[in-house]
């Protein structure tokens, strides 16, 4: 048994070499980076110190964090009952659905978001369609809300795919017994479906709030002023100033949060299997 | 692209254009190791360039006329950045001969020390306006930022034409833009405050933020990238906002009903350096040198609206064009210095993005 497990590894090698070359060895160049000064030289902690000691940086820190948990939230909200209906699709009704989740891919951002200012703006298409009605208009652009859409249009077809491959892999047996046994539907859903569907939830959650972490053009474009993300902060680093020990030190910052926010998810009910655990 | 190159070279019938092209080609693709040293067939250069119209008329007034006449091919790239010049220089493996710079790129890559000097044996600077010489650059040309507006939108008497009419709300009702950077910026909140274009360097850092202080409450969109200057404007989600001459020149040629104030103009430089370490220094400085010359300028901003870096040509320039083109003796504008900003852009940027935040 140990033997037939140990010669199946050499299958992973061609990945491991892969990830190890251009994954592990330039993340850890910029660890090291980010604990070395400007000139590549001598040890310096100079780099997180300026850092913590900024309040630009724990502002921006803020606005990160909750426009990525809100937009994660509506992705949600918006993505589980498109899953749940496809999955109830036959397949070749479905396969044509999926055509449409897969059409915010095929759009530049900077078009997208002229397209975003047409249809949010003060004399755009909803505000517009309001005033008809006599109301409005809504402030949705340059804010917050323009953020959210504009994110979530991005975002949703990473929360659908998981959610709908979980529910796919559900043995409809399950639900005609409870149904047998005498359960509503409320009751099934909420006693097996639903939780049988949580690991999938939990991957389009963590991959949703992880892609918005590094997100900056798209609040850059649809934002208002107090929309910045951290990431802003690492491209004006990079290509502005060529402060690449502060660029590194932020980087790091913002995948240790990743980290951390990964291994909290893998903690909650449903979501071991995100660490490859067994879920009951 | 260079198999493809390559492959025409020899299928085509060979003039002596594609021959040298496919020539530059077949070098990009011998590893270094196999190129003579000296052969002059070997030389071309390299240039990377923001692309677009611009870098059209570039190849029409300067880079195909100097293939013309010299026979080194000139191969442009898109998308220069200060970062990959860097990087290039540190590894010593020069793929960019020249390259095209933003203001703000010139002091840092100065002190970073990634450009060769000019050499003035071979490139006669007199030939350039002051404001276009520089050690390790030479501006190619100038262009404005200037405040535009829908004349759908504003009527004539509505307009603001200058910086501090900008800042006056209640004269001037609507919706303002700026751009959400420091640079130019604080430049405008000096010129709203009143400060005369002639002594506006050193600039008073305090004095520009008070006057951003007055203005913010008033900004709908501090906007981030360069066509979305014209476009909010032109979606009507912005009554004024501050863009580029040639931005609105863009618009107007498209059809677009866009119109901006003749005054309070910013006037930058557009540069061009040679990249420290280049395999092609000669052939780079010899194109610098046909950079400077009168015809060629004039070519190049017939085309584009933009400002001649050489002396005597703004005169002769085509009338249909000519009310486009920024005049940087003009006296209400302001020209935009490099040598202030050299080491005060991160600084500044911190302290800009913190205010915006707040």
């Amino acid at each position: 048994m140990t033997q037939r497990r140990f010669k199946t590894a050499y299958f992973v090698i061609p990945a491991v070499v892969f990830m190890i070359a251009v994954y592990a060895l330039p993340l850890a160049g910029v660890a090291l980076q980010s604990v070395t000064d400007a000139d590549g030289g001598s040890w310096s902690l100079a780099g997180y110190r300026d850092i913590f000691s900024s309040t630009l940086f724990y502002k921006v820190a803020w606005s990160t964090f909750t426009i990525s948990l809100l937009s994660t939230t509506v992705s949600l909200s918006l993505a589980f009952p498109l899953a749940y209906f496809l999955s109830k699709q036959r397949p070749k009704v479905r396969a044509v659905l999926m055509i449409f989740v897969l059409v915010p891919f095929w759009t530049s951002v900077l078009v997208k978001a002229f397209a975003f200012t047409i249809l949010l703006g003060q004399s755009g298409i909803i505000n517009d369609a309001l005033a008809f009605f006599g109301l409005g208009p809504l402030p949705l652009l340059f804010n917050k809300a323009g953020v959210i859409v504009g994110m979530s249009h991005f975002l949703i077809p990473f929360m659908v795919f998981p959610i709908l491959t979980s529910l796919m892999a559900q043995p409809p047996e399950l639900r005609r017994a409870a149904s047998i046994m005498g359960a509503g539907r409320l009751r099934i859903f909420f006693r097996i479906t639903l939780p049988l569907c949580l690991p999938g939830i939990m991957t389009g959650t963590l991959l949703v709030l992880i892609l918005s972490l590094g997100f900056f053009v798209v609040p850059a474009l649809l934002g208002g002023r107090q929309d910045m993300m951290l990431s802003n902060l690492v491209d004006f680093y990079t290509r502005e100033t060529l402060n690449w020990q502060a660029a590194s030190t932020l980087a790091v910052i913002l995948f240790s949060f990743a980290m951390i926010v990964a291994y909290t998810l893998a903690r909650v009910p449903g979501g071991s299997s995100l660490l490859g655990g067994q879920d009951r | 692209m260079t198999d493809k190159r390559s492959a025409d070279a020899v299928t085509s019938s060979v003039s002596r254009r594609t021959f040298l092209t496919g020539v530059a080609g077949a070098t990009l693709a011998t590893p270094a190791i196999l190129i003579p040293g000296k052969a002059k067939a070997s030389e071309q250069i390299v240039i990377a360039n923001w692309g677009g119209a611009v870098a059209e008329a570039k190849k029409a007034a300067y880079y195909d006329p100097f293939t013309e006449e010299t026979g080194i091919p000139v191969i442009s790239v898109a998308g220069p950045e200060l970062a990959k010049i860097k990087v290039q220089v540190q590894s010593k493996d020069v793929e960019w001969d020249m390259v095209d710079l933003v203001n703000s790129w010139v002091t840092t890559g100065e002190e970073l020390g990634l450009f060769e000097e000019i050499d003035t044996t071979i490139v006669p600077m007199d030939r350039l306006v002051p404001a276009a010489r520089r050690q390790y650059e030479m501006a190619t040309h100038f262009y404005a930022g200037v405040m535009c507006y829908s004349e759908d939108s504003l009527p004539a008497d509505k307009r603001p034409l200058t910086w501090a009419d900008y800042w006056n709300v209640e004269k001037f009702p609507g919706r303002r833009g700026l751009r959400n950077r420091i640079g130019e910026t604080l430049e405008i909140a000096l010129l709203a405050d009143g400060v005369p274009p002639d002594q506006l360097y050193p600039c008073d850092v305090e004095r520009a933020f008070k006057s951003l202080d007055k203005i913010k409450p008033h900004i709908q969109q501090w906007v981030a990238q360069t066509p979305q200057t014209v476009q909010l404007v032109q979606a009507g989600e912005l009554d004024m906002c501050y863009t580029y001459l040639s931005r609105v020149y863009g618009a107007r040629k498209a059809g677009v009903p866009l119109t901006f104030s003749a005054q309070n103009h910013l006037i930058g430089a557009n540069w061009m350096a040679t990249v420290k370490g280049t395999r092609n220094k000669s052939a780079a400085m010899r194109f610098t040198e046909f950079f400077t010359r009168p015809d060629r300028q004039e070519a190049y901003c017939n085309i584009t609206g933009h400002a001649p870096a050489a002396t005597g040509v703004l005169d002769k320039l085509n009338a249909d064009i000519r009310p486009w083109v920024p005049d940087p003796e003009g006296k209400s504008n302001l020209i935009l210095d490099v040598d202030w900003w050299s080491g005060k852009d991160e600084m500044l940027t911190k302290r800009f993005k913190e205010w915006l935040l707040t």
